[in-house]
């Protein structure tokens, strides 16, 4: 078990003044099996006119907030205090056959009802021959799904090249697929686009990843920024996470904040502004674990 | 702008429906129209159902079915032609009311005109009463749905339901899940799609819960179908359907108890949208603001409508804006046509949204095979009307079937996505079910049944499919005795989108009893709380009545320009024609009606000029003329609908056909030509004086008529300059080209019984504040305006303007004519140059401070910027 503290701060400066803002936060992580949330602070300049706390639809706990004073500056500023435990995956053997899985998505079991959600295009994610195809070869009939899964995240991580400039924040997975060339968000849209052609339910997650790692081993890709990857359904209400940009199973040093179908559902800060003009925006994520009494202050 | 995804379509529903051979059926003789019968020949009377076809009017031993006798009764009155007549007259009817459906990806004719079909569907009362109990269960069982999805899910955990048909489902809005509108109404208004099969059952092919189209059409049909068959109408009992539109209005004032004058809103998605004409018809019709989500914003969890007089609560919204486009912030991002805030707005219950944000998830045809279980599931009871068999692709059970009917089954979108399949396109359906199958449902095919219409060729069977509308009231759903009936164009191609097919028809349900005389003018005895127009008018209508008014001066002085100086070419050009002919042309080049390169041929060659003449004068996309700013003028009144009159609207779109008229004139013929203007001018007047004499006095007037007055007197400065002063040395003046195109010869005439002369022309049309063209009365309407403007906000703004323009005024005012008249020893009138550049310079900065103190909601609404989930090595 790890207990990290992180900031993730957002400041936008916008070229002339703002009238109005309305924003939806997905800063605030949610627990699961895998984490407990300690403490949380969330804080906004300059203070907002209102503020709503609630839960979205997939279970993320999300902040709404607005701005009535003109400004030319916001400042958003998540405070993190978290425990992370390790969690050992299934065995290969444990887990069906993804054919298998496939066939009991028919079977409306209650505890399988919100997996429907992952399975059908989303407003990012559609899905198509083109990313079966690609897909196919690690998915023989049969196949244990973590191992086929584990398969495909590697075969991601071999073939497609970390690059910040080929892609923007709307490119489709297709296009991804073409130019083999994108950012964790790219790989892990790429890798929902395979699994929901092949008719496998599969979530986006985002977080956090330590930033300095542990000696004696590198520092991982996208320490310093919000991180993606992906979660595949094993069946029953179980799921299991694939880093597609890092190829690995997330463990001690994934921080999940919230997840969702894509990017769109759980994007840390969504705006909609009056006025404003050309804005800069400086983000900046940091990860750090902490002794236990050293978290204690935040 | 315009979103061809958009799923506004009145139906997304195309049935398979097996050729229908016209062979072996029947000649039965129908004593229609104009009196045709027995005897006559069988092109004219005979009417032909299709064997194996249920037909509304005759039944299968080619009777006339009891209900509809005395419809025909009454209209074997008519004279020969005369049905044909009437049907002529109900068209140019719906034409001069702007009847229209707009189609998407078709920027030059946006609007197509809806057809009507005089003959209603005429339905029996028992058999009507069997419908009705059918569709209020089946409304009942819907909303009751939308309660369980959006709370506890029942009907998932239970397996009533396979839950892909909700959590795939786009218009599923999980920001809603566990939120309870007010009084558990999530369907104000609801419409169901019925059609008859051959055993006569009323089957339904598809359910409206989102933003369902169509009422006011069909009120429009039965306004145009009564006055039409106005003898039958009065003489036989038919249900009236006002008073289904007031139990509407009553539903949705109930939605908000906590204020006793609820401000209602209609939110439409824009001119742009294929249904607009009967937004504004309905916003016009229930008495609500009709308003765009621009119109819109949320203070404080809070809706208001952004007004000249400053913000207004907003308390109830009925909209045609869809589910997911309804809130950029918490639903789909790229929504131009929504709200900010609106969903927190609605869970904090500060606001009523009709119908309730999410009811858009009922509308899924995957959901009807589930229905009968569903029925019995949540209601306890059978479902009662039955629907067209319909499988979803989305379960193995239902792919199953799919395949073993091998294509028999009509594919259709089981969601509202961007890029689905056409219906006929097989190969991109196969590939669709097998990457996507929950996108795909299937309908089994149908023949519908048919009912008598009047066609060129006599009246004829075609195919029908009735819409049935249903609104939510204290006591349960109340349904519109009648509906909109679609026809489809061939007894074999019963395609139900009305971009297709515009033609529909009333419905007329019997009544045995009393007729329910209502109307929706309130009764005597109901206390009216008596008001006055306020500073209410929102910020956008008064930005677009403004150019409405400018437009429509910029048209009308173009008009009258070129109606002047065409009557100049009818006498010939060169040395021996008109003289002010060369400075007419190059006056109508300078304005922009014509190129300098056409007024160049005028002089030159006259036959090449004529050539080019008419193809240039109809361009309304060359900026500059008259054509155009017409174009201009429909686009700022077709946003401002509702505030018009029709009167308006007609003259409108008579002027649209007589442009038409301009550009089928012969080349060279320049009394054609003088024809055309005329009727163009008698309309741009008729226009100006509805403006003038039916329009209250309140901001809407003001904002028009400013726009008006700005424009007339940019016109006027470029008249003076051009026609009055002249060249440099002075020589083109062309005066009676200037008292001719500035309407002032009769006064000039009148007052100086002497031929025009410098002096005397410049004092009538600049100083002269008698003269209601003069370029002194329009600053002193100007200042008069301005002045009663609201002053709420922006009083500098507003304080600004008034300096401008009464410093202009005074500047007129103080003007002596003579020395104006007078050159100054280098020849040219200095002191009149500079006054007119004074007041030249003064008008766009006055319309540029209105702009800025009034319209200032043009500042964009847009995403702030989505942070990128990326990350660097």
């Amino acid at each position: 078990m790890i207990r990290y503290q992180a900031r993730h701060n957002t400041v936008y400066d916008y070229g002339d003044s703002v009238t109005l803002s309305h924003h939806l936060a997905h800063l605030k992580p949610r627990d699961s099996d895998r984490q407990k949330l300690l403490n949380h602070e969330l804080r906004v300049v300059p203070e907002p006119s209102t503020w709503n706390e609630r839960v979205d639809g997939f279970g993320n706990p999300i902040v709404q907030f607005a701005m009535e004073e003109p400004h030319q500056r916001l400042i958003v500023e998540s405070v993190i205090d978290i425990e992370i435990k390790a969690e050992k995956p299934p065995a290969d053997a444990d887990c069906p056959a993804w054919d298998v899985l496939r066939a009991r998505l028919d079977e409306a079991a209650p505890d399988t009802l919100s997996i429907h959600a992952f399975r059908q295009d989303s407003t990012l994610v559609e899905a198509a021959a083109e990313f079966a195809d690609y897909a196919e070869a690690d998915f023989p009939p049969g196949r244990s799904i973590i191992a086929a899964v584990r398969a495909l995240t590697s075969r991601i991580h071999e073939e497609f090249a970390f690059d910040p400039q080929a892609t923007t924040v709307t490119t489709p997975p297709s296009e991804v697929l073409e130019v083999k060339r994108g950012v964790c968000q790219d790989f892990a849209h790429l890798m929902i686009a395979c699994l929901r052609s092949l008719g496998l339910p599969a979530r986006y997650v985002s977080g956090y990843l330590r930033t300095t790692p542990p000696p004696g081993r590198p520092r991982l890709v996208g320490s310093d920024q919000s991180h993606a990857w992906v979660a595949v359904w094993i069946g029953g209400d179980r799921w299991l996470e694939f880093d597609p940009t890092n190829d690995c199973i997330p463990s001690l040093d994934h921080i999940t904040v919230a997840h969702g179908r894509d990017y769109d559902d759980v994007a840390p800060l969504r705006g909609i502004i009056v006025g404003g003009g050309p804005h800069r925006l400086q983000v900046g994520v940091d990860v750090v674990p902490v002794k236990n009494e050293a978290a204690a202050k935040v | 702008m315009a979103a061809p995804d958009l799923p506004d379509t009145i139906a997304r529903v195309s049935l398979a429906i097996e050729p229908q051979s016209p062979e072996d059926g029947a000649q039965i003789p129908l004593p229609l129209p104009g009196g045709a019968a027995v005897g006559d020949p069988p092109a004219v009377g005979s009417y032909l159902p299709q064997p194996g076809v249920f037909d509304e009017c005759v039944d299968a031993d080619a009777h006339m079915r009891a209900h509809w006798r005395e419809l025909f009764e009454n209209l074997s009155a008519f004279g020969p032609g005369e049905f044909g007549e009437r049907t002529e007259r109900a068209r140019q009817l719906l034409h001069d009311n702007g009847v229209t459906y707009n189609v998407y990806g078709d920027p030059r004719n946006a609007a197509r005109a809806i057809e009507l079909d005089l003959v209603p569907l005429v339905i029996a009362e028992d058999e009507w009463a069997a419908v009705e109990a059918g569709l209020i269960q089946r409304a009942r069982l819907m909303n009751s749905l939308l309660s369980d999805l959006y709370g506890e899910q029942r009907c998932l955990k239970d397996g009533v339901l396979h839950p892909g048909v909700v959590e795939g489902n786009p218009d599923y809005l999980r920001a809603l899940r566990g939120f309870r509108p007010a009084g558990d109404i999530w369907l104000h208004v609801y419409a169901v799609d019925l059609v008859r099969g051959p055993d006569g059952r009323w089957l339904v092919v598809g359910d409206r819960t989102r933003t369902p189209a169509g009422p006011g059409y069909a009120l429009e049909n039965r306004i145009i179908t009564s006055r039409s068959l106005a003898e039958a109408y009065r003489a036989i009992k038919v249900k009236r359907l006002a008073a289904w539109f007031d139990r509407l209005r009553q539903t949705l004032r109930a939605l908000a108890p906590w204020t006793r004058y609820p401000r209602i809103v209609l939110l439409t998605p824009g001119p742009y949208n294929e249904t607009y004409f009967e937004h504004a018809y309905l916003a016009r019709y229930l008495g609500y603001t009709l308003v765009e989500g621009n119109d819109l914003t949320v203070r404080g969890d809070r809706v208001f409508l952004k007004t000249l007089g400053g913000l207004e609560p907003v308390d109830v919204i009925l909209r045609r804006v869809d589910d997911d486009f309804c809130d950029p912030l918490e639903l789909r991002g790229d929504s131009p046509f929504g709200v900010a805030g609106l969903v927190q707005a609605v869970l904090a219950g500060h606001v009523v949204v009709a119908n309730a944000l999410g009811s858009g998830l009922a509308e899924t045809p995957a959901i009807i095979p589930y229905l009968p279980a569903l029925s019995r599931h949540l209601l306890g009871e059978e479902l009662a009307l039955p629907n067209l068999d319909t499988v979803w692709a989305g379960e193995a059970q239902g792919r199953a079937r799919l395949t073993a009917a091998g294509g028999n089954y009509a594919l259709r979108p089981a969601f509202p996505r961007i890029g689905m399949p056409a219906p006929a396109d097989t190969d991109a359906w196969g590939h669709h079910l097998d990457f996507r199958p929950y996108d795909a449902v299937g309908q089994a095919p149908v023949r519908l049944s048919t009912a008598p219409c009047f066609t060129p060729e006599g009246v004829r069977p075609r195919p029908v499919v009735l819409r049935a509308f249903l609104t939510a009231t204290e006591k349960g759903f109340s349904v519109m005795p009648g509906g909109l009936v679609r026809i489809a164009p061939t007894t074999d191609r019963p395609i139900l989108h009305l971009q297709q097919s515009g033609l529909s028809k009333d419905a007329w349900v019997l009544s045995s009893g009393p007729v329910e005389q209502f109307s929706l003018l309130r009764p005597p005895d109901t206390a009216v709380e008596v008001r006055r127009q306020g500073n209410n008018l929102p910020s956008r209508v008064a930005d677009d009545l403004y150019w409405v008014g400018r437009y429509a001066e910029r048209a009308e002085f173009g008009v009258r320009a070129l109606r002047a100086v065409i009557q100049r070419l009818t006498d010939g050009g060169g040395p021996q024609g008109n003289v002010e002919v060369g400075p007419g042309v190059a006056f109508l080049a300078s304005i922009g009606e014509i190129t300098p390169e056409l007024a160049e041929l005028a002089t030159t060659d006259r036959e090449a000029f004529d050539a080019e003449l008419l193809p240039m004068l109809i361009d309304e996309f060359r900026a500059g003329g008259f054509a155009s700013a017409v174009r201009r003028l429909n686009m700022n009144t077709g946003m401002v609908r509702d505030r018009l009159s029709v009167d308006m609207t007609r003259v409108l779109l008579h002027l649209h056909g007589q442009i038409e008229e301009v550009g089928k004139a012969t080349p060279g013929d320049y009394v054609g030509l003088l024809d055309c203007f005329d009727s163009i001018v008698a309309s741009m007047a008729a226009l100006s004086g509805l403006g003038m004499e039916n329009m209250t006095r309140g901001q809407a007037w003001r904002f028009m008529d400013l726009g008006r007055r700005i424009e007339r007197a940019l016109c006027a400065i470029s008249l003076t300059r051009d026609l009055i002063v002249g060249g440099e040395d002075g020589e083109f003046r062309a005066l009676d080209l200037a008292l001719e195109i500035a309407d002032s010869f009769m006064t000039y005439r009148a007052r100086y019984f002497t031929g025009a002369q410098f002096a005397p022309v410049l004092d009538l049309l600049l100083l002269d504040e008698a003269n209601p063209r003069s370029l002194a009365r329009q600053m002193w309407a100007l200042a008069d305006h301005i002045e009663n403007l609201p002053r709420e906000r922006g009083a500098f703004g507003s304080g600004a303007a008034r300096l401008l323009a009464q410093t202009a005024l005074s500047e007129l005012r103080a003007a002596e004519i003579q020395r104006l008249a007078g050159a100054g020893a280098d020849g040219r009138n200095s002191e009149l140059e500079a006054l007119l550049e004074a007041v030249s310079v003064t008008l766009p900065e006055l319309s540029d401070i209105i702009s800025q103190t009034y319209f200032s909601h043009a500042l964009a609404v847009r995403p702030g910027g989505p942070i990128r989930t990326v990350s660097t090595p």
